[in-house]
């Protein structure tokens, strides 16, 4: 699979692409810009494509419908008496909602039926043969286009932000089809949102010196998290989660510590690519990744990693479900016999469920992911039920709770936590996944860590160095970034030669210790399959 | 002015790159070509302690090449001087960049391109790579960095380790081929195996360098049940029709040969010849192809008979021995 790791995209495709981009007028960029992500797509996709522009479509007429009612409903406020006003906001919401739900349901539809129509299908077969009803269905078998989680959920914003009035509905087709197709967005993020992304897009900035040094460097950065730790850690990895009854506690431990590296350095690796192109061509995208391991609690976390997908949650579901007349009605209630800090906390929790059931459900069509997104929910919950009691507690025997030992205690408990959940993201099943988790405890031991069998893992002890020294590196730049320092910044008020010392520092790096050639398998970008 | 600010650094960021690629290349190349100084391929590479200009031919390809010939045997027997520079699981790429790199130092009159190489699948990345990976070996030798010694530091790399086997992989083992493939490998058939474009792309590269430098180019096909059949035949003599016309009026030619269908000549016994089940020959196949393989190049491509030269007797008259042993 093309990734944006690999030599396709960085050495033939990019610079092809920026190139042209920048001999262009500036008004024809735009329709580069659409036809390399289209081709982008086709690369990868082939005819499925036409998935992509479906969706587009949809969301365009949809915006156009919805942009026609609204206009209605405005001249009819315009003409009406004070009493009848409410009355057409109501008839205007009961339209926009019919036609919200009939794109939700196209867009979610594909979205259903082409990655978890097997799982489905599967399951009901299951129950079929539960209670013995002597039937089974057919399981359907489709082919999934790039990336269909990630755009499906960008169309759908497009139609939710017309349909609250934060956005005007877009007249011209193709600037709805180049804000669903923009090459870097396409398989794996961030979920950008219309109103800061497509303007952009469409007006087609030019390439600058400034912000091809910065966007370089940051796909440098990128690369060096992808090439030189995740794939590095890869072959151990595989390893572990296939052949894990074989090993005690402690190394199943490690697996799950080298995951949670591993996906974090890849993903994030990914997203410093993408944005990095996206500063290379003038183009401002949305962060996705926020220091998430200097993260507190579990909450905090979830507002620092994979932002777009949390902020997407929060903004069409979670506040949507919270503020819905139901949940409103019976947080008044709670909050009546329960007070003012459990009685909202029931209703949250119900939107918080669909929230992470949803959350689990978006990163695959396995009962697993379901778990890791009602393990999260536990999580979360249980955090806000023992809240009152932490504090009372930490008051009652005056511990400081900004103590940085409290701090940094906080952080390391939420690390095993997202490590542990990670392990279940990871596993091949939520069966094998409940089996690694046990081992930990059954099998508990440190020899395997000390005895020599860590390093016959398909990684000796220079690949655990070169892990340790990146993670070690990351973790200084995301420190100083914690405390308000930008790296980059700084370096870009530096000399040209220096500026030039650091890109070769970093592609020589690239080429010394990247996880690739004889020994080395490709990894596909583990968050593409989403 | 502004022009010159634009470029600077894109000048100054490549000079920067080739003197850190360059540097980084000397540090991680293996020194020698031995085993303990890092080098996986250290048998290939033995060309570059021979003495310079006494090697007439050079055999490229993958392990069926450097398990089908043995050089020693053949000058022994005619006193041609040929080195097989094959390496296991190469593709076309490696065969075309350890035939430049043959040519620095060595002047041969054939080149033989064992034919199983040119079916490997590649892609342009892999090229582009190989290319790379000869201007800048750190590409290829990048994970060395793990097993830096430090002797590694200070050292320009310099092959001095002369390969009595001459880069032939000796097998005194036997295991048969299955009967299934052993009769029926070479059923006559019209049909050609597909080539990719890229490596029928790389294969005329390689002809095109032997043109250039006066050298005649073999196709041969070396006796394997398990990796050859009449398509594959079929579209070697084909390639090998169109390269020699391509090189009419060069003064040297591109001709192929099938030791496969040449069973009366090279009686390979698929029972007893073959180190592991009809893939590769073992010592004894090896020596039944260098019987007619040695008088025919000598033969054909009248090959200088070396063993009276003085340039030849140190690396190869007084190793003879010496590879008996080994061998």
């Amino acid at each position: 699979m093309l990734s944006y790791c690999s030599l396709e995209y960085l050495i033939a495709f990019l610079p092809a692409v920026m190139l042209l981009y920048q001999i262009l007028p500036r008004r024809f960029r735009r329709y580069l810009l659409l036809a390399a992500g289209y081709a982008f797509f086709w690369y990868l996709s082939g005819i499925l494509v036409l998935w992509n522009i479906a969706v587009a479509v949809c969301v365009w007429l949809t915006g156009l419908r919805l942009s026609a009612i609204l206009k209605k409903r405005d001249e009819q406020l315009a003409a009406a008496e004070r009493g009848e006003k409410k009355m057409i906001r109501a008839a205007c919401e009961k339209k926009l909602r019919l036609w919200v739900i009939l794109a939700a349901a196209v867009c979610f539809g594909i979205l259903l039926t082409l990655k978890y129509g097997a799982f489905f299908t599967g399951n009901l077969n299951s129950l079929f043969r539960l209670v013995h009803a002597g039937r089974q269905l057919r399981i359907p078998q489709f082919l999934v286009p790039i990336g269909i989680s990630f755009y499906t959920l960008q169309a759908m914003s497009y139609v939710f932000d017309v349909q609250k009035e934060k956005i005007s509905a877009d007249r011209n087709p193709l600037r709805v089809a180049l804000f669903l197709s923009f090459f870097p967005l396409l398989m794996e993020g961030p979920i950008a949102r219309y109103n800061e992304t497509a303007p952009q897009l469409w007006d087609g900035p030019g390439i600058t010196l400034a912000g091809l040094q910065r966007g370089g460097w940051r796909i440098l950065y990128g690369v060096i998290k992808k090439l030189v730790v995740a794939d590095r850690v890869n072959a151990a990895v595989e390893l572990l989660y296939t052949d894990f009854s074989k090993y005690d506690g402690g190394i199943v431990f490690l697996a799950a510590l080298l995951f949670t590296c591993q996906e974090y350095m890849e993903f994030s690796g990914t997203m410093d690519i993408v944005i990095g192109t996206g500063e290379c061509l003038s183009i401002s995208l949305p962060e996705n990744f926020r220091q998430p391991f200097f993260s507190a609690t579990i909450s905090e976390f979830w507002t620092r990693w994979h932002i777009s997908l949390g902020a997407w949650l929060r903004d069409y579901v979670f506040y949507p479900l919270s503020m819905s007349p139901p949940l409103k009605k019976l947080t008044k209630k709670c909050r009546r016999r329960l007070g003012n800090h459990y009685g909202p906390l029931v209703t949250s929790s119900i939107a918080l469920f669909a929230v992470w059931l949803f959350n689990g459900l978006w990163h695959g069509a396995g009962w697993s992911f379901i778990f890791f997104g009602m393990y999260h929910f536990v999580m979360i919950a249980a955090g806000n039920l023992i809240q009152p009691l932490v504090i009372g507690f930490s008051e009652k025997h005056n511990i400081n709770r900004r103590n940085p030992f409290y701090r940094a205690f906080q952080i390391i408990r939420t690390f095993l936590i997202v490590a542990v959940g990670e392990m279940f993201f990871r596993a091949l099943s939520l069966k094998y996944g409940l089996l690694m988790f046990a081992q930990i405890f059954t099998k508990a031991s440190l020899k395997g860590l000390t005895d020599g069998t860590a390093l016959k893992l398909g990684m000796d002890g220079q690949d655990y160095i070169i892990t340790a020294v990146v993670i070690g590196f990351v973790f200084v730049v995301s420190l100083l970034r914690e405390r308000g320092y930008n790296v980059r910044d700084h370096l870009m008020a530096k000399n040209m030669a220096v500026r030039s010392l650091v890109t070769v520092l970093m592609i020589s790096f690239i080429i010394l210790f990247g996880a690739y050639g004889t020994g080395y398998v490709p990894v596909d970008p583990i968050y593409a399959n989403f | 002015m502004q022009l010159i600010k634009k470029i600077l650094p894109v000048f100054l960021t490549a000079a920067f790159l080739t003197i850190s690629l360059g540097g980084l290349s000397i540090l991680v190349s293996p020194k020698n070509n031995t085993q303990d100084a890092g080098h996986d391929a250290w048998a290939a590479y033995g060309f570059e302690a021979e003495p310079e200009d006494v090697i007439d031919t050079v055999i490229l390809g993958d392990s069926e090449s450097r398990t089908s010939v043995s050089p020693m045997e053949m000058y022994h027997d005619v006193g041609i001087t040929c080195y097989c520079c094959g390496i296991n699981s190469e593709d076309l790429c490696d065969s075309r960049q350890m035939l430049l790199r043959v040519l620095r130092s060595q002047k041969p009159k054939l080149v033989i391109l064992e034919t199983n190489v040119i079916f490997t699948s590649f892609d342009w990345k892999r090229d582009l790579l190989s290319v790379a990976g000869s201007i800048f070996p750190v590409i290829v030798w990048h994970d060395r960095w793990k097993s830096l010694k430090r002797e590694d530091f200070g050292r320009v790399p310099d092959y001095t380790s002369v390969e009595a086997r001459k880069g032939y992989y000796h097998a005194r083992v036997y295991n048969e081929a299955p009967t299934y493939l052993k009769d029926n490998y070479m059923t006559e058939s019209s049909d050609l195996e597909p080539l990719d474009g890229i490596n029928r792309h790389v294969l005329a590269q390689i002809a095109s360098i032997c043109r250039e430098n006066g050298i005649n180019l073999l196709l041969l096909s070396t006796p394997s049940v398990k990796n050859w059949n009449m398509p594959r035949h079929n579209t070697c003599e084909k390639e090998a029709e169109y390269l020699n016309e391509k090189a009419a009026g060069s003064g040297v030619s591109v001709e192929y040969v099938d030791m496969n269908l040449m069973t009366d000549v090279i009686p390979i016994d698929w029972d007893f010849d073959t180190r592991d089940e009809g893939d590769h020959l073992n010592n004894d196949g090896m020596r039944k192809v260098c019987a007619w393989l040695g008088p025919y190049l000598a033969q054909h491509y009248q090959l200088k008979d070396h063993r009276d030269d003085p340039a030849c007797r140190k690396t190869w008259t007084d190793m003879y021995d010496e590879y008996l042993r080994q061998i």
